[in-house]
């Protein structure tokens, strides 16, 4: 098991030989994992001290004279305070700046509900020239960093706290805005974004001819495959570690709106708690049986 | 305001660059004399959007005014003391210019007294016609006795006119310089210098121009700011308007967007885009937003909501040699956003950021000691680790000055500024913050800018 934000972590001094990337966090080094980024290269790291939105505006000033800034924090810091410069800064003037938020959904666990981001989806899914990314494991996220690098605009990726199981190897393709199939079925279509995929997958095991798809970019999203699967399955299950207003889920149903059944697992318009984030789980619906029941 | 139109006496102007004495003036000053250079041929071959003010010191005023017409000429000016006056007068309207009538040293004005309501304009001479060269003879209390007469004429004055004597001739409209100005190795820089105001009060005018038509925008600020962009835009950043990304060029941001009128109005002047683009200000389909846009040539950055300039602006600095201008407002230091860039401006020691703040002690809905007391910034930005320093943000002088720096440290330059400069009734008001002046109001900035001295 590895968590997601320790694949940003490493992609990130990978990244490093790129002298024009750069990183900037927000006094959370250690944590969103920039620490050997910032040993390697300590002229192309920035601390702007716990002042999120300076973080944003910084980067986007570093972007605009031709830098790759990756800017962390925790998605409750990121976008939680500081929507207003993602959106002028950022994407309005569309620059090309990485914005990787750690420690979302309920995934925290014990930090409880004041850091448990279940609402950045929403806020950013619903920014023009935004590109959002949720890998679903350790090697995804190494990947997505390494493609965010390399497409040219404003990328939020989305990863968790926790060391979680490896669903892709190092050899999985990955490429941002193609979702992946990785089971066939017509009974019903299981989307999932983030760890979650795990247990999406495992239920799809037990019951048999239910298809899963990995949907790691919320946006743009895959159209291609999510109306074939509208067409082909007869129910389609979403399941993210998000609140089910606004999330992936949402995306999901925009587009099969009145073409196929749509169930949306996620938070149900609630906060969420502390506790032990297996715990956590079970409590706001998001494992296995929950999927099994919904199917 | 007094305008300055250059003279070019005997010089070459084939090789002047007219593209950019066009930024600065109007009108170009030529004075046709016998045997001289200008002949009908000449002047036409001056290829220039600037009208072009003649003067003809020659006999055959009369056979001569058609000619010049054809050759682009907009206004004719002779000797009142020559004969059949009246018929040249009728002459030069007929063929659709305006006329001017010269007067000189020795000459009393009330020989005008006849002619001064069918005329456009009065050359005063201030030295001997002739040639350049001479010493001013002050005829100021002629200026005043043909106001008298006829408010409503243009006057201008020709001769021996220096940056020293215009303080002399201020009453009148149009000071025609020439050896002054072309005498020096770089001509075009003393137009810049002697029009600065002027530009400053014409960027004044657009602004009440492009918010009246918008019936909405933001004046107060605006007008504040106008002297600090003219020295910005007309005597100090380095840019291309040809390549706009240019990558030696000097960064500015404007981080209070929403007096973006004046930023728009220097931009459109120095020819980032044309000025009839000025007219289409937050209109639907235009280019020119309410607040600034990546979209617009010269905008390095869309900005508007308050405080967030300078972090963008010290980003740039923080990734770049190149100097990096952020203009901010009083009102905005409110926001901790702005706090956080100043922290990390001086901790990354940025001593190319020259931020310039527009202390006008108003904001949206009262004034700054109101809404929110500010303190001692200065004692404020000290403290913080930066440079300060606090000016007359009305002072061309003062501001170009306070924009020459080389420190270790981030500069602020606390511009102390009159809110609605200009403008009468708008100076020092916080309700002129964000209220667009109707048609009345705009007609009556208008004629006070046009009067300005
Ligand atoms: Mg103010």
């Amino acid at each position: 098991m590895k968590a997601g934000r320790d694949g940003f972590g490493d992609a990130l001094l990978a990244l490093g030989k790129n002298k024009q990337v750069v990183a900037l966090t927000a006094d959370l080094s250690p944590s969103v994992r920039m620490d050997a980024f910032k040993k390697k290269y300590p002229t192309r790291f920035f601390d702007v001290g716990v002042a999120e939105q300076n973080l944003i505006g910084v980067a986007s000033g570093l972007s605009h004279v031709g830098k790759i800034p990756f800017t962390s924090s925790f998605g409750a810091f990121m976008p939680g305070m500081c929507y207003q410069q993602i959106r002028t800064t950022v994407a309005y003037n569309n620059n090309n700046v990485k914005l990787v938020a750690t420690h979302c959904g309920i995934d925290v666990g014990e930090d409880g509900a004041m850091h448990q981001m279940l609402e950045d989806i929403a806020l950013m899914r619903v920014l023009p020239n935004m590109t959002v990314v949720v890998p679903c494991d350790y090697n995804q996220a190494y990947k997505a960093t390494l493609a965010m690098a390399k497409l040219k605009g404003p990328c939020y990726m989305r990863v968790g706290r926790s060391k979680t199981m490896e669903i892709t190897s190092k050899r999985t393709p990955f490429k941002i805005g193609r979702a992946q199939t990785l089971r066939k079925g017509k009974k019903a279509c299981i989307i999932a974004s983030g760890p979650v995929l795990y247990d999406a997958l495992k239920a799809a095991d037990e019951v048999g001819n239910v298809r899963v798809i990995n949907l790691h970019t919320i946006k743009p999203i895959d159209t291609r495959t999510i109306l074939k699967a509208a067409k082909e399955c007869k129910k389609i299950i979403t399941i993210e570690d998000h609140q089910i207003a606004g999330g992936m889920g949402s995306a999901v149903s925009e587009l099969v709106s009145g073409k196929c059944e749509v169930v949306r697992l996620g938070i149900d318009d609630e906060f969420g708690e502390s506790g032990n984030s297996q715990e956590l789980m079970k409590k706001f619906g998001l494992t296995k049986e929950h999927i099994k029941k919904a199917l | 305001m007094i305008k300055i139109e250059p003279s070019i006496l005997d010089i070459d102007a084939s090789k002047l660059n007219f593209k950019k004495i066009e930024k600065y003036v109007e009108r170009v000053h030529i004075d046709v004399v016998p045997k001289g250079k200008y002949t009908p041929t000449a002047v036409k071959r001056i290829r220039t959007e600037l009208e072009k003010d003649v003067h003809l010191m020659i006999l055959d005023v009369e056979k001569n005014i058609i000619p010049y017409k054809n050759a682009g000429a907009s206004i004719i000016n002779f000797n009142v003391m020559s004969e059949n006056v009246i018929e040249k007068i009728k002459k030069i309207r007929k063929a659709g210019m305006k006329v001017g009538l010269a007067i000189n040293p020795e000459t009393h004005v009330n020989v005008l007294l006849p002619f001064i309501k069918k005329i456009d304009e009065v050359l005063v001479m201030s030295v001997h016609p002739g040639k350049g060269g001479q010493r001013f003879i002050n005829i100021s209390s002629k200026i005043k006795k043909i106001k008298q007469m006829n408010p409503d004429v243009l006057i201008k004055v020709d001769g021996g006119i220096k940056e020293s004597t215009l303080r002399k001739i201020k009453n009148a409209d149009v000071a025609i310089i020439g050896s002054y100005i072309f005498n020096k190795k770089k001509p075009i820089e003393v137009i810049k210098k002697l029009s600065l105001k002027h530009v400053a009060n014409n960027v004044r005018k657009d602004i009440i121009k492009m918010i009246n038509k918008a019936s909405s925008g933001h004046p107060g600020g605006a007008l504040g700011m106008a002297d600090v962009f003219t020295t910005l835009y007309f005597d100090e950043l380095k840019y291309d308007v040809n390549n706009v990304k240019w990558d030696k060029r000097d960064y500015l941001v404007l981080s209070n967007g929403h007096i973006c009128t004046a930023l728009y109005s220097c931009l459109a002047r120095v020819g980032f885009f044309s000025r009839s683009e000025l007219e289409g200000f937050r209109k639907t389909g235009r280019m020119l937003e309410g607040h600034p846009s990546v979209h617009i040539p010269g905008i390095e950055n869309g900005s508007g909501p308050l405080g967030i300039g300078l972090s963008q602006a010290a980003g740039m600095a923080l990734g770049s040699s190149n100097r990096v201008f952020c203009v901010v407002s009083d009102g905005e230091q409110d926001e901790g956003n702005n706090w956080e860039a100043v922290m990390l401006a001086a901790k990354y020691k940025l001593g190319n950021l020259i931020t310039i703040m527009d202390r006008n002690k108003i904001q949206l809905s009262g004034n700054t000691k109101e809404v929110m007391e500010l303190k001692n910034l200065k004692k404020k930005y000290l403290t913080f680790g930066w440079n300060v320093r606090s000016i007359n943000g009305n002072n061309l002088k003062q501001i170009k000055k306070s924009l020459q720096y080389k420190g270790k440290k981030p500069l602020m330059i606390i511009a102390n500024t009159t809110p609605g400069k200009g403008v009468s009734f708008m100076e020092g008001k916080y309700e002129w913050h964000g209220k667009a002046p109707n048609d009345k109001e705009a007609m009556k900035a208008l004629e006070e800018l046009d009067e300005s001295r």
